[in-house]
């Protein structure tokens, strides 16, 4: 009988520590999450889709929502200091929905949230994005497809800093 | 890069060559090379996801994912991480508890009880016999339920 209650104890516990962390979690959400997706539902977390139209392509959502409407909003978190959002963060994220599309999900928005974290605070905060169409990315896969034939020599990085965090600078013929 | 030819590429691929085609060659022929710096980003960046994957699965129902969930403390302790035994009672975890929500009440509350037992097990091996044959019965249930 001890045991009994005792373990109806813990599973009372346990149910009110789940109900408040997952209030907790929705609550802290509200706070970074952009206006036009607070009354959205949370569909697809660390979903990999794949596609072969118009070519084989696979990638891995981090989050999309449903909004009321219907619609598919990608959000795609990025943890670093400064609040900007870099074109490879699009290139991934257009990926990302090419790959949805293709992978059967319809109504997926070609605006998108890139969510910054900041490494140090953990605070978040969410920028709006356009995404690139499927004759973009068509265009930049058949650039590495070129690339990878050899008919096309390969571009270095724009800015130092990439190549200052790259293992390859010392035999890099292009490095900065 | 001729590894990539006739198989797919990846969305963070793209976005690579988009900061250093060189980079991606590189890549390919080489392998993957970070400087220190960049791979503790990488880590962190990794466990940060694994974090806001863990809330969403616990704040929210009926959302979909990929992610292979390969958490079975005590079935890994009593027959190993990737015995028949353990594969059949993930399964069942996957297939016959996780699609209901009591089915993933009972999963996270057994997440929240096992891995003090699975310790406990470790530490007193003479108790993992008795478990070794619950479970294995567990099994042969589950087994017997799907041919059914």
């Amino acid at each position: 009988m001890f045991y009994l209650l005792l373990f109806a104890l813990v599973a009372i516990l346990w149910w009110l520590w789940r109900h408040t962390k997952a209030a907790s979690i929705r609550a802290d959400e509200r706070d970074w999450l952009p206006p036009q997706l607070r009354t959205a539902i949370l569909a697809f977390s660390e979903r990999q889709f794949f596609t072969t139209q118009p070519f084989p392509l696979v990638a891995v959502v981090d989050r999309a929502y449903r909004t009321t409407d219907g619609g598919i909003v990608l959000v795609d978190f990025k943890r670093r200091p400064r609040r900007t959002v870099y074109q490879s963060d699009i290139v991934e994220i257009s990926a990302q929905r090419l790959a949805m599309l293709g992978g059967g999900v319809s109504n997926v928005s070609e605006r998108a949230f890139v969510v910054i974290v900041d490494p140090e605070t953990e605070g978040k905060a969410s920028i709006e994005v356009r995404l690139e169409d499927a004759d973009a990315l068509v265009r930049r896969r058949n650039r590495v497809e070129a690339i990878a034939r050899g008919s096309a020599a390969p571009l270095g990085a724009a800015h130092p800093a990439v190549c200052r965090q790259c293992g390859h600078r010392p035999y890099c013929p292009v490095a900065r | 890069m001729t590894r990539r030819f006739g198989k797919a590429i990846s969305a963070s691929e793209l976005a690579q060559a988009s900061v250093c085609e060189q980079q991606l060659v590189f890549d390919a022929t080489h392998g993957k090379k970070h400087s220190g710096e960049r791979e503790a980003k990488i880590r962190a960046g990794l466990a940060a996801h694994d974090t806001l994957h863990t809330d969403a699965m616990l704040a929210y129902s009926n959302v979909e994912t990929s992610r292979e969930d390969r958490r079975c403390f005590i079935a890994t302790v009593a027959f190993g991480p990737d015995a028949p035994e353990t594969d059949a009672l993930r399964m069942f975890r996957d297939r016959a508890l996780l699609p209901h929500q009591v089915g993933r009440a009972l999963v996270s509350f057994y997440y929240l009880l096992s891995p003090p037992v699975a310790r406990f097990l470790e530490q007193h091996p003479s108790l993992l016999p008795p478990v070794r044959s619950g479970l294995a019965m567990a099994c042969r249930l589950i087994k017997a339920g799907v041919r059914a």
